[in-house]
């Protein structure tokens, strides 16, 4: 039915991806490039109470040294969201007070890296130290320091309390549904700290061009919030700075954060030389991570296993800034409580601050959390019903023109909207899965013996697309002499493919083909706005805008080939950028179209800059079934078979959407079984590095079998709805699920590293 | 010093300071294909072909590869003329970000140069010093199959 | 401080007088190590891959290996020596781009990282051959391990593996959380005419050798008491304790077979 979307089109910047020559932010160079490097806190919390920079100020090959007193003092935040940001502005460029092992004290720009570091050495910050809170519980408690005791910082919800956010959402009853219940679960659990490790870290490069305006290159998944955030705390007018995004290697959420441009940017500012930050895979580990939560499910059921009652209470930790740090909170339940539609629901959500490193935006931004929870509930309760798990989904989970209270309650750190499913292959994945490991055959724990013991559990999610009445994005499309076309997107391609994805939708749009669009994206003063890669909005909103885009430039062509054609535009029809007049069957090529636009007659630029928003946020929906093994010996988990099902409606590109599924499944079972950080008591991670934080390398992963599920879903581009985040959701409550299924332990921490299972096992 | 090497084919002369990595000259010397994605060793974004072994370049010191032959991604194949693995990689969507890509490439290239017709494990071994957090691994391992079917039937 | 000398002598004569007139120096065999330093602090590097210490070769029956022999030359090499054990072992040195440039000798001299390496050697009762400008010396493992700093600055330039291992049926076990992670326990046995040898290491300097006695307190008794000499680290591979029980397994296992 569809020409150029739903196939899978070579990714446009495949080749010269795989030929090295694509250009990522530090394959240009630069003359007289300055490298900055920081001076960090070696305190979780610390005030500094002076710092002399002279020595290094005097360090041959270094030319300028920035810290807290001699930088503008602009309270922020680095959450790259819209304006104005629902997060806290808590953060200084630098401030008198450190908040984790890492925070920046100063920043040296020299000629080389060396330099920087030497001079580094050499600045002397006397500080005095101040207890410091290590730990979700420790932060709330009464008596403990305030992290956030300045002045001028705003948006946080109770600083005397280091609660940087907060929430209560009711719809109906819950307490009352719980005492009614036959049967209720309670379940806790805390999610650890992660690194999203793309493999190029954060990196960026400022510059004057010509005119003495200020270029940042940047390796960012938010070009347009990298500007406007820049702008401000570099107190310069936005017209001032273009931010270009080139190629970048990965972000996965924690490029969604602004927060080293605006350095570079000073430097830049004040030296009038290129500045480049560049990040050690160490400092890597502690620029931004997934916020650890706290949360805790109660759930109450009939005999039949109709949920009347759903009730989670997080506690998610921020670190020292409150980046993202109330809609993580909040997606903990937004994105996972529509899912089953009990008609008693509380959501009741905190975000703490705590001397840890900085949280942010991380694939499936707290749905991951809720849903390593709510899953292994929803397994519980079953248990206790006597009903298969599997059952106990079918009978509760949403589906077809179904809605959810939780819609219109819980939004992005504020009220949502009501939505109605229109698309949902759910039934088909759980079938699918069923029968793809024989789940009628699935044994309790109680029957299995051995020394390997193999379980089988399943868990199923739905994520957004996108959010609702607040992400906008625009795309603009001119015609060239050769009826090819110019698309400029302000969407970040991150590496996923939404370059292709949206030259896709233009091609669909505009009868054409994709090798006829020439797309340029993410480049504040080229393109057109858009709020960047995150909350899995691309292919959905950025997507919906290319093709509205693309439908006004088809309307121009049409008109302009009735013109040439001699015919009314209702009788032109356009097919492989050809139109055909109805009447006589004669044609203009999309070349001869845009010639004559352009030279001929009644002149003018054939093109169009369109926008999107959308009402509702469409959730794409994900079920999982795997089969592990539990060497009862070592506790060691081994994947046999995982099993992932994902609707994300049309696949606009499959293979490309089946990777997004992939990676994140990977990604997330890394996480779930390896990926961890290990704190010294004073709060500094000890193991950054790839060799001391295990992530899956190919040897490593083993058993996956992921499928699509095509459904339409009528509000998106083509019927696209979002795929990117899902994924990563996953592998934490299946895999719990199966540990239990095989040896009956519960996992309430991560990773589900041997020694842990071996403690659960031993009690 | 001078480090005399013969990269992609040409023999050339570079100078380096005593303590400078492989990566930084190659980078430098404008051999960008060579990624850095952890300066230590771990990830193999920096990877290249040395002496028909794949190596981290981020890993030696330039002095190591004196006297060396060279071979980055920049000789496997162009955008225009690809090698084989290069356009299975597109095709098969082995590829998102790209940042680890050449280093994949070049593991793939030294597997499919020594063994026609790899074995599952000799491929994941080969490729195992390569970190990818996009795609999951598992286009690559088919871009990796396919390749060594399409070089055979060549 | 940055390096400020690399040096890539010729030959042995060669390296003791740059040796002598560098104090202030580091050998570099592959590198994995001192590359992975951020700021090596010493002056001078003296790369030691022209000294011909690369062959791998069988004398009556002994297997002597060259200290820059990398795992993946021992891999190819095949060995059949031990059951193959050699090879097998070094296929768990770090992923394909450690192995093929990290040398063995580098391994046992760095004694750190993915050291399934020592453990292999203590094993089979290798003997290291070090050279210095007063002459050579053949120090055996044991006697290595016991005091590695006895031996800081010498050369090795090639391990011997006895004849008495050739026909040996080893049984080898590694603990990892994942393929190519630095293992959490390394058990080997091989027997020779006395008996049933144990080695278990870890990712410290110290593994331990201990002979089996076929008596139904083995593990209270001897075993696990030796485990202290493997100084289990607590770090993020997992407590002493639970590095323990892995060896427990691994023993389990052995027993079991």
């Amino acid at each position: 039915m569809f020409k150029e979307v739903n196939h899978s089109r070579l990714k446009v910047d495949g080749l010269s991806l795989a030929a090295g020559k694509a250009l990522f932010v530090d394959d240009m160079d630069f003359r007289e490039l300055l490298i900055v490097k920081f001076m960090k806190s070696p305190h979780a919390h610390a005030e500094i109470l002076s710092i002399d920079t002279s020595a290094a100020e005097a360090f041959p090959g270094v030319h300028a040294v920035i810290h807290h007193g001699n930088t503008p003092r602009i309270p922020h935040t680095t959450a790259g969201q819209g304006h104005p940001e629902p997060s806290p502005y808590d953060t200084y460029m630098f401030d008198k007070k450190v908040r984790y092992v890492g925070d920046p004290v100063a920043a040296v720009a020299a000629d080389t890296a060396e330099i920087a570091l030497e001079a580094i050495k050499l600045i002397k910050v006397e500080y005095k130290e101040l207890e410091a809170v290590l730990s979700i519980a420790d932060a709330s408690k009464p008596g403990v320091p305030v992290i956030h005791d300045e002045e001028d910082s705003f948006g946080i919800y109770d600083r005397e309390k280091n609660l940087a956010g907060h929430v209560d959402v009711k719809v109906g009853d819950v307490e009352k549904a719980l005492a009614d219940s036959e049967f209720t679960v309670e379940y806790e659990i805390e999610t650890h700290y992660s690194q999203h490790t793309p493999i190029e870290p954060h990196i960026c490069i400022s510059y004057l061009e010509e005119k003495g305006r200020l270029v940042i290159r940047t390796s960012t998944q938010v070009p347009f919030h990298v500007r406007r955030i820049c702008a401000k705390v570099l107190e310069m007018p936005e017209k001032n700075i273009r931010v270009v995004k080139p190629r970048i290697g990965g972000g996965f959420g924690t490029k969604q954060e602004v927060y080293l441009e605006y350095y570079a940017g000073m430097i830049t500012k004040l030296t009038g030389r290129p500045a480049k930050i560049e990040l050690t895979r160490e400092e890597e580990f502690i620029s931004r991570t997934r916020h650890p939560m706290a949360v805790k499910v109660k759930l109450g059921a009939n005999g039949d296993g109709m949920l009347n009652a759903v009730e989670m209470d997080v506690i998610s930790n921020t670190g020292a800034y409150g980046s993202h740090a109330l809609t993580v909170m909040f997606n903990a339940g937004s994105k996972c409580l529509p899912l089953y539609g009990a008609k008693n629901v509380r959501f009741n959500g905190s975000t703490v601050y705590t001397n840890l490193p900085v949280a942010g935006a991380y694939r499936g931004y707290g749905a991951t959390q809720g849903y390593a929870c709510l899953e292994q509930a929803m397994d519980i309760l079953a248990e206790k019903l006597k009903m298969c798990p599997v059952q106990l989904r079918k009978i509760n989970h949403i589906k077809k023109d179904e809605t959810s209270p939780i819609f219109a309650a819980l939004g992005e750190g504020k009220e949502g909207v009501p939505q109605f499913i229109k698309s949902t292959a759910l039934s088909e994945i759980i079938e699918w899965g069923e029968e793809g490991l024989n789940w009628s055959d699935t044994k309790p724990h109680t029957e299995k013996t051995g020394r390997i013991r193999r379980g089988k559990g399943m868990a199923i999610f739905m994520q957004g697309s996108g959010i609702p009445l607040v992400d906008m994005a625009s795309a603009s499309i001119k015609i060239n002499d050769d009826g090819s076309f110019n698309l400029n997107v302000g969407a970040t391609d991150l590496g996923t493919g939404s370059d292709t994805v949206l030259s896709q939708i233009a091609a669909e749009a505009l009868e054409t083909t994709t090798d006829n669009i020439i797309i340029y994206s993410s480049d504040t003063d080229m393109t057109p706005f858009d709020v960047g890669a995150y909350a899995s909005s691309t292919t959905y909103i950025s997507g919906g805008a290319v093709k509205v885009t693309g439908e006004e430039v088809l309307k121009q062509i049409r008109m302009v080939a009735a013109d040439m054609l001699k015919c009314s535009r209702e009788e032109i029809e356009l097919k492989n950028s050809i139109a055909t007049s109805k009447k006589d069957g004669k044609t203009k090529t999309y070349g001869d179209i845009a010639k004559y636009a352009l030279y001929i007659n009644n002149q003018f630029q054939i093109g169009y800059i369109g926008s999107h928003i959308s009402p509702v946020s469409p959730p794409p929906f994900m079920g999982v079934f795997t089969e592990i093994e539990v060497d009862t010996w070592t506790g060691k988990i081994e994947i046999i078979k995982y099993m992932c099902g994902v609707d994300c409606g049309t696949a606009i590109n499959p293979k490309l959407a089946e990777g997004q599924v992939e990676g994140a499944v990977v990604n997330g079972l890394s996480y779930a079984l390896t990926e961890g950080y290990l704190f010294n008591k004073k709060g500094k991670m000890m193991n950054g590095s790839f060799q001391d934080y295990k992530i899956y390398n190919i040897e490593d992963v083993q058993g996956l079998e992921i499928k699509l599920f095509s459904t339409f879903e009528p509000s998106g581009p083509f019927g696209a709805k979002s795929v990117s985040e899902i994924g990563i959701n996953g592998p934490i409550p299946a895999i719990a699920n199966a540990l239990y299924n095989a040896v009956g332990v519960r996992a309430v921490r991560f990773p589900m590293k041997p020694e842990y299972i071996l403690e659960l096992m031993e009690k | 010093m001078d480090i005399k090497v013969t990269i992609n084919g040409v023999k050339k002369v570079f100078n380096a300071d005593p303590g400078e990595k492989l990566l930084d000259l190659l980078r430098r010397e404008g051999y960008k294909g060579a990624k850095r994605g952890c300066s230590t060793g771990d990830c193999g974004s920096c990877a290249v072909i040395i002496n028909g072994k794949l190596v981290n370049s981020c890993l030696i010191f330039a002095g190591q590869a004196d006297g060396h032959t060279i071979t980055t991604i920049e000789a496997i194949g162009t955008v225009n003329e690809p090698h084989i693995i290069q356009r299975t990689f597109v095709e098969e969507g082995a590829v998102q970000c790209g940042f680890c890509t050449p280093g994949m490439i070049l593991a793939t290239k030294v597997l499919l140069d020594k063994e026609k017709d790899p074995t599952l494990t000799q491929i994941r071994e080969a490729l195992s010093g390569n970190l990818c957090r996009c795609t999951g691994y598992v286009k690559i391992e088919n871009a990796v199959i396919r390749s060594a079917e399409k070089m055979r039937s060549e | 401080m940055k390096v400020k000398k690399y040096f890539r002598p010729r030959d042995l004569n060669e390296f003791h007088r740059l040796s002598a007139e560098n104090p202030d120096h580091k050998i570099l065999a592959g590198g994995t190590y001192v590359a992975k330093m951020k700021f090596p602090k010493v002056d001078t590097i003296i790369d030691i891959q022209d000294l011909g210490l690369k062959g791998i070769k069988e004398e009556n029956g002994d297997i002597h290996i060259g200290a820059n022999v990398t795992f993946t030359d021992l891999i190819e090499a095949k060995l059949s020596y031990c059951g193959g054990l050699v090879g097998q072992v070094s296929s768990h040195c770090g992923p394909i781009t450690i192995r093929n440039i990290a040398t063995i000798g580098g391994n046992v001299m760095a004694g750190y990282h993915w050291n399934d390496t020592t453990p292999l050697l203590l094993a089979l009762e290798a003997t290291l051959m070090f050279t210095s400008d007063s002459g050579v010396k053949a120090v055996p493992v044991s006697s290595f391990i016991a005091n590695r700093s006895t031996y800081t600055g010498l050369l090795l330039t090639s391990i011997i593996l006895p004849s008495k291992y050739k026909d040996a049926k080893p049984f080898y076990k590694r603990f990892a959380r994942t393929r190519s992670d630095i293992p959490t326990s390394i058990f080997i046995v091989v027997n020779n005419e006395e008996g049933d040898h144990i080695t278990v290491g870890s990712a410290t300097v110290k593994p331990v050798r201990i002979m089996y006695s076929a008596d139904d307190e083995f593990l209270k008794n001897t075993l696990l008491p030796r485990l202290n000499e493997v100084k289990f680290m607590d770090d993020l591979r997992g407590k002493p304790e639970f590095k323990e029980k892995i060896v427990i397994s691994q023993y389990r296992e052995w027993k079991e077979k």
